[in-house]
């Protein structure tokens, strides 16, 4: 396989583990318990700046070429520890102004506010991210590690996000299949029922946001350290529905089924464009990539609001002496 | 302390607006334990708000509402129910796309398993506890006749079924005092009997419950005492027929 193949392939092996990474923080907040986080790109940005800042060392190190806030050179794994602990602090103010008092639907539209105006800040104060221009020659952990390749570094990188994308992947079965994870469905399900029950929505509502962040934050982080620039153009407010429309091509609630539309959504579509016979011109393949996306949300709400793998029915087994007891009294009514 | 040692809830001046139009107007009425209350009168009486006040989804004005002594006025929805006030709602109020199992297994009061460290550390310990719950909440299905069903999301089933999963999830938190608004709105007529016997159980076993309804034959079927209320005030306090011979009674529900 020729180096270019390589490199092109492990591409998108990074960008699948980033997606499915930042969909199942997505997930957790919208598809189990019902948040409409419509800023949930912010938090994957600033995961990849706060990477980006805990790994370049000082501006003035660099020349001074561009402005940041502050920099710090720290070894791996804590630049992008520090981007998830970031990114969940900023998701607790966040929460913690927008979650308690709104109702939902209000909620949906301050965080899609919030998302645009931190858009407009990191564009016009330059001092804080290098605006417009965005962060560059972000230092990727693996490229510190001189005794291999460029190549096999590429795809230590490449491991480095399956095996986080494996824990984080354990950590959302953990979380969903458990008596936490029930009360976050109800909360989702029936928002009066569930606090009628003594369990409070709001609490719930902003601990998955907390959560999620973090989850965000290190999608960002990973997709920041491998690309090696950020910049605001990266994380503008729609790219907040390619993870939406992950997860409702995928499936609300099901981590298998998101972790297929974030594959098949945050990556497919793009490559697939490519391949498209409507020619080459960069910006046309960008539009029609939005309209596939937003065409494959519409299709799904319509026609198969439960996703490609539904969210799966929860079964618990029975006693069997009380099953064996039943047993006639069950077949009476199927039958 | 009310001055009533069998009261459970001591209800005093309680009020609340909406805009100017008193809804509940300085409310007061005690609930003996273990008595199957009725609250009756016309639409727009204020029943709801009262049942929603006690509950704690809707705030007071003003009053005071004693469990146990304890005042719970003003306490959001949640903290009531750990106190051990448990609803049901007007519309039955299910978890629609979780399992009947599952609705029930949400009316046990929170515990330790559902904290987010034990999601993640010390599984076996809630396990064996989890299967304690779903074992509790089988035998009730079997009792509300809904054994077959439990795997069935709760959205799929009908009104009265559904009303008997919001009545059991209720049941599975053991509570203090069961408020019931209206439990037979959107019951069919084969389901009714069967709620009906449901509630005449819970008081034979001693629960103390509060039912709301504005239909006469029901609550004059089940309940005793009952309490009328109409135009945000209490008519009055008693039994059933003294309740049909007051003459403030007969002209609210003729106005009504």
């Amino acid at each position: 396989m020729s180096a270019a193949t390589q490199y092109y392939i492990a591409t998108i092996c990074v960008y699948v583990g980033v997606n499915v990474i930042g969909a199942w923080g997505l997930d957790l907040q919208f598809g189990v318990t019902g948040v409409l986080n419509f800023a949930f790109i912010l938090f994957q940005a600033v995961g990849a700046y706060t990477a980006a800042m805990l790994s370049l060392g000082p501006a003035s190190a660099s020349g001074g070429f561009q402005q940041y806030l502050f920099g710090v050179h720290l070894p791996f794994p804590l630049p992008i520890i520090g981007a998830m602990l970031v990114g969940a602090a900023l998701s607790a103010v966040v929460g913690l102004i927008t979650l308690r008092r709104l109702r939902s639907d209000y909620q949906a539209m301050v965080m899609l506010v919030v998302s645009v105006v931190a858009t407009v800040v990191a564009q016009s104060v330059i001092g804080l991210v290098n605006g417009d221009a965005g962060l560059s020659l972000i230092p990727n952990p693996v490229m510190g590690l001189t005794a291999f390749t460029r190549q096999q570094q590429t795809w230590l990188f490449v491991a480095l996000c399956a095996a986080l994308m494996v824990i984080v992947g354990a950590f959302m079965y953990a979380l969903v299949y458990s008596p936490y994870g029930r009360v976050l469905r109800g909360t989702r399900e029936n928002e009066p029922a569930i606090e009628a029950m003594g369990r409070s929505a709001a609490r719930a509502r902003l601990q998955v946001f907390v959560i999620g962040g973090a989850l965000g934050a290190l999608s960002g982080a990973l997709l920041a350290e491998f690309i090696g620039a950020w910049a605001p153009s990266e994380w503008l407010y729609p790219e907040t529905f390619v993870f939406f429309t992950a997860v409702i091509v995928g499936g609300r609630g099901s981590i298998s089924g998101v972790a297929l539309g974030a594959a098949l959504v945050g990556v497919g579509i793009q490559q697939a464009v490519q391949y498209m016979p409507i020619g080459s011109n960069p910006v046309v393949l960008a539009s029609m990539e939005w309209v596939i996306t937003g065409l494959l949300t519409m299709t799904f709400l319509w026609f198969r609001p439960q996703g490609l793998l539904p969210e799966q029915r929860r079964r618990f087994a029975r006693r069997r002496e009380r099953e064996a007891r039943a047993l006639p009294r069950e077949q009476a009514v199927s039958r | 302390m009310s001055e009533d040692d069998g009261a459970l809830l001591s209800v005093r001046d309680l009020a609340r607006s909406y805009g100017g139009v008193h809804a509940v107007n300085g409310v007061s009425f005690d609930i003996p334990r273990g008595s199957l209350t009725g609250m009756i009168g016309p639409n727009g009486a204020g029943k709801s708000t009262v049942l929603g006040m006690i509950a704690g989804a809707i705030r007071p004005d003003r009053g005071s509402i004693l469990l146990e002594g304890q005042e719970i006025a003003g306490l959001p929805a949640h903290k009531a129910s750990r106190r051990g006030v448990i609803r049901t709602f007007q519309a039955a109020s299910v978890f629609p796309r979780m399992t009947v199992v599952e609705n029930l297994l949400l009316g046990v009061p929170p515990w330790d398993g559902e904290r987010l460290t034990g999601a993640l550390v010390r599984r076996r310990r809630w396990r064996g506890e989890e299967r304690n719950q779903i074992d509790r909440a089988r035998s009730l299905l079997e009792r509300l006749g809904l054994w077959s069903l439990g795997d069935a999301y709760a959205g799929e089933l009908s009104g009265g079924q559904k009303r008997l999963v919001e009545i059991g999830r209720a049941m599975m938190s053991r509570p203090k005092l069961l408020l019931l608004d209206e439990p037979m709105a959107g019951v069919s007529r084969t389901l009714a009997p069967t709620i009906e016997a449901l509630i005449a159980e819970l008081r034979d076993e001693g629960m103390t419950v509060l039912l709301i309804e504005h239909e006469l034959a029901l609550v004059e079927r089940l309940c005793s005492p009952v309490i009328v209320l109409g135009q945000g005030r209490v008519l009055m306090q008693g039994k059933m027929d003294e309740a049909r011979a007051n003459p403030e009674v007969r002209r609210a529900y003729l106005v009504g």
